[in-house]
């Protein structure tokens, strides 16, 4: 004999609380108490489910987490074999802390964009928006979740490859800082990596929107970051391989965010590998990278709003 | 004394809500560049009833059921729910169900359920029971891009089900299941309806026909029919059954007939058209004559729901077209 269930919280009883089995009396009072009560999940909770989900998603993705760690530590320890000659004994060690950023940020970048624009353009193509737009659902909850998931791979890839860096001789002079100066730098490389993840995000999704095809996202991620890589002079470190003037590196967001964080990091002064333009540590470069925040964050807001949780065209 | 008077007034208020419309769609009407998907679609939901929306395939009753939860706004017409809702701010009130719309194949079965019920102010933990009767828990730890269709609609099911809505929305909840696990469907949502809750689900199979309170025929975007299920197999006209040869498709009402197992049905305009049939399938062996063929048997039998469903989707269509012209 097959085995018989029985729904143990069976809305039956569920809904008439305490065993309260008379009929409904009113249902329109009782909407309106549904309505007012529990319209939708708190909006940190949301974010959280959204986090959890791309994270284990991302658990399972080895390309992401093999684009994540070994990518960018790949491209330091071939840049520093083949690309770094004639430096000064001295200035060898801040050359290759200097490299260990720009890779970090390369990393972060090229990770934030994959992962962004092929999980977004994957929920797109198979139309999982229809179920997610049928539920009281917060798009930027969504935004942000995806965001910090994407950030937290960001900041592994970026954090593995400074530590790559440190392991080959790099120079991070942060135990010879104050506690006031270690807090700043600290403040201003939290600042310019999150600024930097946040343009990687809102790249990604306008890839998503155009490119339409999931499965060659990964790809085509990584060629765009590349070649945003390549045409700023590896991300503004190293203007001299631009041929015509390069003080566009100083507006570019990817190059702006990069130079900033290592000029605060090194000293305005121990750059001068990457001068010129001189270094961009001014409050109106940091209002710029600001602006570009604010203003790449609004698109991604909105396309979020338009084309994922707007409704069928 | 008193408490008589007071159930009959419960009673009486009992009947009465549950004949208060949930859902009203007035003239709805929805495309895609390439024409009307819905032409103008009317359709009321009352409390505490289950509807199954039939159709053929392709004649919009999933676009009709986005609509109804919110996901895709209507081009034409108005929708209210609970009382002078818009779908979208009556999403936590309802639970929806869209045919492979949902599952994530990157997660589990579980994560699924996980990532879903977080989203869902009313969700519960009933997952567990209904992933149970569904046979569905010993897979929940798997990746879902490993699930069959019908496992993936197990899981679909679960997570609408398992949460505490007043409408439930199921686009197609029994499609790709075995024949074991739609009764299973059936007796939860039976369970659902006995507790109170409003059901409307989409179908394209009789077998979801037998369960509902009220069927309702879509076709070319606009519903044609709608009635309690053996009001309108009462309303059928009369079905002849054929076996034993292949009668011309001309001699039935809409110029249709259907295959089933070893037999040919169709629809006659009365019940006295019957022996014409007889006689055009007789007529019919008599040009064949010389060739061995057992006997033919014509006669009428009871309509059932296939019937039902191919009068409303493929018949009635023809019938009007010819009519029409």
């Amino acid at each position: 004999m097959g085995k018989v269930f029985i729904l143990v919280n069976c809305p039956s009883e569920r809904s008439n609380s305490a065993g309260d089995r008379r009929p409904r009396r009113d249902l329109k009072a009782r909407w309106d108490d549904m309505t007012e009560t529990r319209r939708s999940v708190p909006w940190t909770r949301q974010t959280r489910a959204f986090t959890r989900r791309h994270v284990q998603q991302l658990r399972r993705n080895k390309l992401l987490v093999v684009l994540a760690v070994g990518w960018p530590v790949l491209w330091y320890f071939l840049t520093m074999a083949f690309f770094i000659e004639d430096v000064p004994a001295g200035d060898l060690q801040y050359v290759k802390a200097a490299n260990g950023i720009s890779y970090g940020l390369f990393g972060a970048f090229t990770v934030t964009v994959a992962v962004f624009a092929g999980e977004f353009a994957r929920d797109l193509e198979s139309d999982r928006y229809r179920k997610l737009r049928a539920m009281p659902v917060s798009p930027t909850a969504d935004l942000t979740g995806r965001f910090v998931a994407g950030m937290a791979l960001g900041a592994i890839s970026y954090l593995v490859t400074i530590l790559a860096a440190v392991a080959h001789g790099g120079r991070f002079d942060l135990l010879a800082m104050d506690a006031t100066a270690v807090a700043a730098l600290v403040a201003v490389l939290v600042a310019t990596f999150v600024l930097f993840c946040v343009i990687a995000m809102a790249l990604a999704m306008l890839l998503a929107l155009v490119i339409t095809k999931p499965e060659h996202m990964t790809t085509i991620a990584v060629v765009v970051v590349l070649m945003a890589f390549y045409l700023t002079g590896f991300n503004g470190v190293t203007p001299g391989m631009i041929a015509d003037d390069p003080t566009f590196i100083n507006y570019v967001p990817n190059s702006l965010a990069t130079r900033m964080q290592l000029a605060a990091w090194a000293g305005a002064d121990d750059v001068a590998f990457m001068t010129p333009p001189a270094v961009p540590l001014s409050f109106e470069y940091g209002g710029l990278l600001v602006g570009y925040t604010v203003g790449l964050a609004a698109v991604a807001v909105g396309i979020m709003r338009r084309f994922a949780y707007g409704g069928d065209p | 004394m008193t408490t008589e008077t007071t159930t009959e007034a419960e009673n009486g208020t009992e009947r009465e809500q549950s004949r208060q419309p949930i859902l009203e769609a007035r003239d709805v009407e929805k495309g895609f560049g390439n024409g009307n998907v819905l032409e103008g679609l009317d359709l009321t939901v009352e409390a505490g009833e289950l509807l199954t929306v039939m159709g053929p395939n392709g004649v919009g009753k999933s676009v009709f059921l986005s609509c109804l939860a919110g996901s895709t706004d209507p081009a034409v017409g108005s929708i209210e729910l609970f009382d002078g809702r818009s779908p979208t701010e009556a999403q936590s009130m309802t639970s929806v169900m869209l045919q492979g719309r949902s599952i994530d194949p990157d997660l589990t079965g579980r994560e699924n359920l996980q990532f879903y019920g977080d989203l869902h102010p009313r969700a519960t933990e009933d997952w567990r029971e209904i992933a149970t009767r569904l046979e569905l828990e010993d897979d929940l730890d798997r990746p879902a891009r490993e699930y069959s269709g019908g496992m993936a609609r197990k899981l679909e099911l679960t997570i609408a089900l398992s949460v505490d809505a007043e409408l439930y929305l199921l686009d197609e909840p029994t499609a790709e299941l075995d024949l074991t696990t739609i009764q299973t469907v059936h007796d939860l949502l039976f369970e659902y309806r006995r507790a109170g809750k409003t059901i409307l689900l989409t179908s394209h199979a009789p077998l979801d026909a037998r369960i509902a309170d009220r069927i309702a025929f879509v076709r070319d975007g606009r519903l044609v029919a709608t009635a309690p299920p053996q009001t309108l197999l009462d309303d059928l006209p009369p079905v002849v059954r054929i076996r034993g040869d292949v009668p011309p498709e001309s001699a039935f009402l809409g110029a249709r007939v259907f295959q089933r197992g070893d037999e040919i049905r169709g629809f006659l305009r009365g019940a006295d058209e019957l022996e014409t049939v007889r006689e055009t399938v007789e007529r019919d062996r008599d040009h064949d004559r010389g060739r061995e063929r057992k006997r033919a048997t014509v006669e009428l039998d009871s309509p059932s729901y296939t019937d039902l469903f191919n009068y409303y989707t493929a018949v009635q269509t023809a019938r009007d077209d010819s009519e029409g012209s």
